[in-house]
């Protein structure tokens, strides 16, 4: 019964444990794009950096097992169902990051190295979007008040993605000036594309997170 | 012994009554899964007959002293007399009929008004049938008897305007309390968690014993009556273990058929928070509590429970009110004692030169 059990703060603190697993996962993806936009990318290091994305997204897995596991008397059931939603999402992120690193090795992906820096520009602003998701996380399960009366953070979020929105549409509008076949135009912007879903999924997390709140005003 | 199955009619009420009431406890808390529906109806069970045994008598000296002027129970002078002549078992017996009669034409009044999907209340519509029978059977051209009743039941329609109009106010004021000094103080997720179960388990528990304190009294009241001269007049000569009887059949209601009303009452109040929900759950059972008090009069819990939400969204502004819903109060302030009461008048001219 909830009222007699003491694992709300062992749900935050292995909220945080997956949220770390997820940052270490976008931190690897980060190093592992910068590998493969080398002159001359060292297939070694890609491979090692592949598998320890693939590694800190079996760790992300292994958390939110047990944040779901934590939470199965935890909280309230609305209170839980959002906050298996919110997990859920965040560890998204480290899949898309598995999916992405996976193709580039298989498929040998190249980008064009005009694209370069704004592909790691948007990386970048995704490592920051994290970051603030991460704060409003921590303030929801522990500075609730705050979070409850002042949402900016959650309008933080949204900026960043809309920066990167910015970014997409005009690498969009460039790769299909370059001189490429159409295949290979299709090709590249489903990849950036792909990138571009992780700031996206982040942003739903600040939607659920408002949905949240909102559910709770009076 | 047999003449104790007529309890049943007040027993049919009481468990009827269950069935309903017990949503109004906890039917949000059930319906959105912060309290378990097996927990729900141990709280209310427990409750309800504590309420019933430690306040119920009130209410039930209330609904007697209606029903006597009605002449649905006995007066004291047609008590004397019968004791005096030796008849007093014959009066037990009437007694005990014209009671199942009055609850059966309350109940059979409630059935179809719900099953057409009309606003009812029990409370109210026990009123009505004792107003239909006296219709008949008393002597209003007494100025006495007539002005004592029309006191009588000016005090009854008083409260079924009292109710939900306090019931608002009650309302509007616990909320406003809350949003200033316990809503402010939340700091983390889970004290709001905590809070909203807290609060919802307090809450029933509080509105259970209020369902007992209140109700008890249309499920026995009828049925009760002195000791006069050591001879028992009606079929229960205890006023508290009257109550506790009461409390016992509206426990049954709650135990063995409330899921489903719970599940629909508590979806329709879904556009409270859920610390409103609780809120105005204890703004009905402070409400009846103080009714019952002040007034000793049983009043229609969903009628609390529709003027707290009221309240509830007062606090907000009066443009979040849908004002509608005191339409189907209006409709069971008339639709429930004139149905009940034209039920059991006409059953009181079938049954007429027995009971003459």
């Amino acid at each position: 019964m909830l009222i007699f059990n003491n694992k709300n703060p062992k749900v935050a603190k292995c909220f945080a444990d997956h949220h770390e697993d997820v940052v270490g996962c976008l931190e690897k993806f980060e190093e592992f794009i910068k590998a493969s936009f080398a002159a001359t990318p060292d297939k070694d290091k890609m491979s090692s950096l592949k598998t320890a994305v693939d590694n800190c997204e079996n760790a992300a897995d292994g958390e939110l097992r047990h944040d779901v596991d934590l939470m199965s008397e935890s909280f309230l059931p609305a209170t839980r169902s959002s906050l298996i939603s919110i997990v859920q999402s965040t560890d998204e992120v480290a899949n898309i990051c598995q999916e992405v690193t996976r193709q580039i090795m298989l498929e040998k992906i190249a980008l064009p190295a005009s694209l370069h820096d704004d592909v790691l520009e948007i990386i970048s602003i995704t490592k920051a979007q994290l970051a603030i998701l991460y704060v409003a996380i921590e303030k929801l399960f522990n500075d609730y008040k705050s979070i409850f009366n002042d949402r900016k953070i959650l309008d933080d979020i949204r900026s960043e993605e809309s920066k990167v929105d910015s970014i997409e549409a005009m690498l969009h509008t460039r790769v299909f000036e370059l001189d490429l076949s159409l295949c290979e135009k299709i090709y590249y912007r489903d990849l950036i594309e792909d990138i571009c879903d992780l700031s996206d999924t982040i942003e739903d997390i600040a939607d659920q997170i408002q949905i949240m709140l909102i559910e709770r005003e009076a | 012994m047999a003449i104790y199955l007529l309890l049943f009619a007040g027993i049919f009420m009481g468990w009827s009554l269950g069935t309903n009431d017990g949503a109004n406890a906890f039917g949000t808390a059930v319906a959105t899964g912060v309290v378990k529906y097996r927990t729900a109806i141990t709280i209310i069970a427990i409750f309800v007959v504590i309420g019933a045994f430690l306040q119920g008598e009130g209410n039930l000296m209330k609904v007697a002293e209606l029903a006597t002027g009605n002449e649905v129970m006995a007066s004291e002078a047609a008590v004397q007399k019968a004791v005096a002549e030796g008849t007093a078992d014959k009066l037990v017996l009437k007694s005990a009929i014209k009671a199942a009669i009055v609850f059966t034409c309350a109940a059979v009044t409630v059935f179809i008004m719900s099953y057409l999907k009309f606003p009812v209340s029990a409370n109210q519509s026990i009123t009505g049938a004792i107003v239909g029978w006296g219709l008949l059977h008393a002597d209003y051209s007494d100025p006495a008897l007539r002005a004592s009743l029309l006191g009588q039941l000016g005090k009854f329609a008083s409260t079924w305007l009292l109710n939900p109009l306090g019931a608002a106010i009650i309302s509007f004021a616990v909320i406003k309390l809350a949003n200033k000094f316990l809503i402010p103080r939340l700091t983390r997720l889970s004290n709001y968690d905590k809070l909203v179960k807290v609060g919802y388990l307090i809450a029933g528990g509080f509105a259970s014993y209020s369902i007992g304190m209140n109700s008890s009294a249309n499920v026995t009241a009828l049925y009760y009556g002195e000791v006069i001269d050591g001879v028992q007049t009606n079929l229960l000569s205890s006023g508290r273990v009257a109550a506790t009887i009461g409390g016992i059949a509206i426990a049954i209601g709650v135990l063995t058929y409330s899921k489903k009303v719970m599940m629909t009452v508590g979806s329709s109040i879904a556009p409270l928070t859920q610390i409103e929900g609780f809120l105005v759950i204890i703004a009905m059972a402070l409400t009846i509590v103080i009714m019952g008090n002040t007034m000793n009069i049983p009043v229609s819990t969903s009628q609390a429970v529709v003027g707290a939400v009221v309240g509830a969204g007062l606090t907000k502004s009066w443009r979040c009110v849908n004002f509608g819903v005191f339409k189907n109060i209006a409709i069971a302030w008339v639709s429930s004692p004139v149905g009940a009461g034209l039920l059991t008048y006409l059953v009181a001219l079938a049954t007429k030169t027995w009971f003459a």
